[in-house]
């Protein structure tokens, strides 16, 4: 149809229906179409849909929606079981249904349970749709994203259980805790932001930001709450608008949306696709709301509010907030999406750079704008306390009650800043004087931050072995509490330690640390006296630039340590954020008695030989006997396991299941423990479970960039996933956080070796000091590398060597496998008999190594089957390693390989 | 428009405000996309 000719139909269809149907219609009909009689049945055709549409589309499923997801979830009362829940309280109603205070009775926690109401729970393909939605969400590991731990039916009601919070809502913080100082903001937006990241980084945008879906805890962690749950609301919406063509006479509950619009984008709001770029535009609504006091987009109606969102260009005048925090809230509420932030690590990163232009000026004069209420230095320009001098104009009026704002404190800085300016450009004298003053006193006035330090084990002086768990437990426990600050380097406990009982330079242990200062200490114990010399050394000169002597008792181990952090930190100038400072002080546990065994623990968990470590699990049960949350002590209890484990000490049978247990125990307690999560990681690996592997050591590196263990962990991971070039990068990481472990360029060759890259892995190898180039396992990194470039005799010499140091299962597997590659087959089948006749764990997986070299298949495949069913940790490499090669073209080859679910 | 009436529940005036077209228009387009739309659906 033409253009002109549509046109035509349109204008008659249009001006019929204004026609009472019947005779006048048709006579007007018969005017207009005269003789075309496609013309006429055109437009027939168009008046008939439309009085069979009925009033099809003319209600909005909006509310029609809300009814159908708030609809009852029946009644849970207190005490109520639920599977393996127990209901304790109702915590709220949101978005599908109600939400619970419950506790997991198995593990033993408290879980958030949200309770879909009935209306959703009754058609399967919403719940379909749901459960896939909370699955993806459910994969996000993120310290900020609140964990979904599980999607589950009890009779028919369909739940979610989550990590249970206790804190606050942005919202509820915003409307209960008065303004929000500058820094605090920053710090939870950024925390947001960080889990927006995350999200977008795996294809989820979460689509409903709004201040009641971000979380306080306590602690000033954040957790952004309902991931992925708003797309399905919106697929019902517009699902709801082709399928329901009947009339639904509903209530609208307009302010149960209302909330929800306030913080749509525009393409949100006209239903048009959607992308990670929405979320940047809701989370400038947040951000604009919390730093001003009010809604960018407010309006009575949700009409009103969607009109503003639409059309309407609230203005951030630079004159009433600093115009680098207008800047970052215009460029989220840009309305075409290409002028938008394209990436929340682009918001991000303006909010990192703008809370550093803030550290610049320092502002005693106007602390008094919180304390002293309305009195503020904006106090002239308000009226009835709103801002209503076009100081803080929004184009939309908004209906929200004024509440005093963060606003003022970012006038302040800006008059304090013009302030500055004034005297520099009016009084040139002044300045020249004030250059003159700092250039000669600013050594004095501005102490440098120090950024990096070691903490040397602290020496035990009173020679007896009392105290030696507690001078290196004191120190250890220090480094951790350190390392927890992303702005502080801290020297690893492997690279601080290797000091430990020489009297050495300050100078020289910061230089070969690459750290600025240097914590020392001395413990002597005599009885319950404890008596503790700390010193904090510039390294730069030998100077102290702190000291202190504390004469406690024993039971006070925990106390001192906590001061001496303190007392460090603040020595050093380093800026915390509140999260930070509350991070930091932290008490791990608040029994004296249960922190001495939880030393003792970690003291003979880092000696060697498996007795050592047995006893380290005896302590930590001890601990936690005392103090059944002690997260750490669990987290300790999962390191001694998982160690026995590694060591060949135990099977994994054995070993990990109660690794696994002690972990997750520690996680649940307290999921900000880095190395906790490190291994889990492990843990998850050897469960075959790849992605959470990764998430998990994701995590752990975000807790703690400096843990140079985990970036080693993480370059495993990815080579045995064959994804050689992350791999390089993160082992390379490893090396430059801790310059001194001189083996990492060990795990570096091994990497090359499982990439294939002989040349490189020998290069490599021969890069390493005496020392780590002779250690057992670099001797058969080497000897395979040789050994896969046909070079035998290299690669005997270097396997001889290695069994010479240390008579490991997996040297003489390597050994025997040369032996049949040689031809020297009864050489081999030798090796094989001395394999089976050995102390300890031997791997299964290893083993068939040695049986492909033969030429033995079905062995091969049998000690395979068996390496499978007993989780052999070393199955892994079946991917990567080259000594599998032979049995490669083998279907069972492909199989195990989808059972571990990895792939060619 | 029908982003506006239908998805965000704006009722005819508010639909003619945001679009600055006259609310006469407005009924008249509806009126014409509900049709055109019904029929669509039907087909």
């Amino acid at each position: 149809m033409s253009d002109s000719r549509w046109e035509k139909v349109k204008e008659v269809f249009q001006a019929a229906l204004e026609r009472t149907p019947g005779a006048e219609r048709e006579r007007y009909l018969s005017e207009e179409c005269g003789a075309d009689a496609g013309f006429r049945a055109e437009v027939l055709d168009l008046l008939h849909s439309f009085n069979e549409a009925d009033d099809f589309l003319d209600e909005s499923p909006i509310g029609e929606v809300a009814e159908a997801i708030v609809g009852k979830t029946g009644n849970l009362a207190p005490g109520q079981q639920m599977g393996r829940y127990r209901i304790e309280r109702k915590l709220g109603a949101g978005g599908m249904g109600e939400v619970f205070l419950a506790r997991d009775t198995e593990l033993e926690r408290p879980v958030a349970l949200k309770i879909l109401s009935a209306a959703f729970s009754n058609n399967a393909d919403r719940v379909r749709r749901f459960v896939q939605e909370a699955r993806s969400a459910s994969a996000l590991n993120h310290p900020n994203i609140l964990t979904i731990y599980e999607i589950g039916q009890f009779e028919n009601l369909r739940f979610i259980a989550t990590e249970y919070i206790e804190g606050e809502t942005l919202r509820e913080r915003q409307r209960g805790g008065g303004p929000l100082a500058l820094d605090e903001i920053l710090d939870v937006f950024g925390q947001t932001a960080a889990a927006l990241s995350a999200a977008h980084a795996a294809n989820i945008v979460h689509r409903d930001i709004k201040p009641e879906n971000i979380m306080l805890r306590r602690d000033g962690l954040v957790k952004v709450l309902d991931f992925g749950l708003a797309k399905l609301l919106e697929n019902e919406t517009a699902k709801a608008g082709s399928e329901n063509l009947k009339k639904a006479q509903v209530n609208t509950t307009p302010g149960l949306v209302m909330g929800t619009v306030a913080y749509m984008s525009p393409e949100q709001a006209r239903g048009l696709p959607t992308d990670a770029r929405t979320d940047v535009w809701s989370l400038g609504v947040c951000l604009s709301e919390i730093v001003f006091g009010v809604q960018p987009f407010a309006g009575e109606m949700v009409s009103d509010q969607i009109a503003a969102i639409l059309k309407s260009e609230p203005e951030f005048e630079s004159e009433a907030a600093s115009p680098g925090l207008c800047r970052i809230v215009e460029k989220c509420l840009e309305k075409n999406t290409e002028n938008r932030y394209q990436t929340i690590k682009d918001f991000s990163l303006d909010v990192k750079n703008f809370s550093k232009e803030l550290e610049v000026p320092a502002e005693p004069e106007f602390s008094f704008a919180y304390s002293s209420g309305q009195k503020t230095v904006g106090e002239n320009e308000r009226s009835n306390g709103k801002q209503t001098d076009g100081r803080a104009t929004f184009s939309t009026q908004n209906s929200l009650p004024p509440r005093s704002s963060s606003v003022e404190y970012v006038v302040g800085k800006i008059k304090k800043r013009k302030f500055l300016s004034f005297s520099a450009a009016g009084v040139a004298v002044a300045v020249l004087a004030l250059v003159l003053y700092f250039s000669v006193f600013s050594e004095f006035l501005h102490a440098q931050p120090i950024n990096s330090l070691a903490v040397l084990s602290f020496d035990n002086k009173g020679g007896n072995a009392d105290g030696e768990y507690l001078s290196d437990g004191l120190s250890e426990s220090l480094i951790n509490k350190l390392s927890q600050l992303p702005q502080l380097k801290v020297a690893s406990r492997s690279a601080a330690f290797r000091y430990k009982g020489q009297n050495v330079d300050p100078r020289e242990v910061a230089r070969a640390l690459g750290v600025e200062a240097i914590v020392t200490g001395k413990v002597v114990r005599r009885g319950d006296d404890l008596q503790i010399n700390v010193e904090l050394i510039n390294g730069a000169d030998n100077t102290q630039i702190w000291g202190e002597n504390y004469r406690r008792k024993v039971a006070d181990v925990q106390v001192i340590q906590e001061e001496i952090a303190q007392a460090v930190l603040q020595k050093l100038c380093l800026k915390l954020s509140g999260a930070e400072e509350r991070r930091v002080a932290a008490r791990i546990t608040d029994n004296p008695q249960a922190y001495q065994l939880f030393l003792n623990g970690i003291f003979y968990r880092r000696k060697n030989g498996p007795e050592n470590v047995k006893k380290a699990i005896e302590y930590q049960n001890q601990a936690i006997a005392l103090d059944p949350e002690f997260a750490l002590a669990y987290a300790e209890l999962g390191a001694s396991y998982y160690t026995l484990v590694i060591s060949n000490s135990v099977d994994p049978q054995t070993g990990m299941p109660p690794a696994r247990q002690a972990i997750e125990k520690a996680l649940t307690l307290n999921e900000t423990l880095a190395e906790a999560h490190e291994l889990n990681s492990g843990i998850k690996m050897s469960e075959f479970n790849w992605q959470s592997a990764e998430d998990e050591i994701r995590w752990a590196i975000e807790l703690n960039p400096n843990l140079a263990a985990a970036h080693t962990n993480y370059a495993d991971l990815l080579s045995v996933m064959g994804r050689f070039d992350e791999a390089l990068r993160e082992i390379r990481r490893a090396q430059e956080l801790d310059p001194l472990r001189i083996n990492l360029v060990n795990n570096e060759g091994e990497i090359l070796l499982r990439a294939r890259r002989y040349d490189d892995a020998l290069a490599t190898l021969d890069r390493a000091v005496p020392e780590a180039a002779n250690e057992t396992f670099a001797l058969i990194y080497r000897a395979r590398a040789n050994a896969a470039k046909g070079r035998y005799d290299e690669a005997f010499a270097s396997l001889r060597k290695s069994l010479a140091d240390h008579k490991t299962a997996n040297g003489l597997i390597h050994l025997g496998r040369l032996f049949a590659l040689a031809g020297k087959r009864e050489e081999a089948l030798g090796i094989l008999e001395q394999i089976k006749s050995l102390d300890g764990y031997v791997s299964p997986a290893e083993t068939a190594i040695l049986y492909a070299a033969l030429g033995m298949r079905e062995q091969a495949f049998a000690v395979l089957e068996q390496a499978f069913a007993t989780r052999d940790l070393q199955i892994v490499l079946l991917k990567t390693a080259s000594e599998y090669d032979p049995l490669r073209d083998d279907p069972r080859f492909n199989d195990l390989l989808r059972r571990i679910n990895l792939s060619q | 428009m029908v982003e506006l009436r239908y998805f965000s529940g704006l009722t005819v005036e508010e639909t003619a405000e945001v679009l600055k077209i006259s609310a006469m228009t407005v009924k008249r387009d509806w009126n014409v996309a509900k049709a055109l739309l019904y029929k669509e659906i039907k087909k």
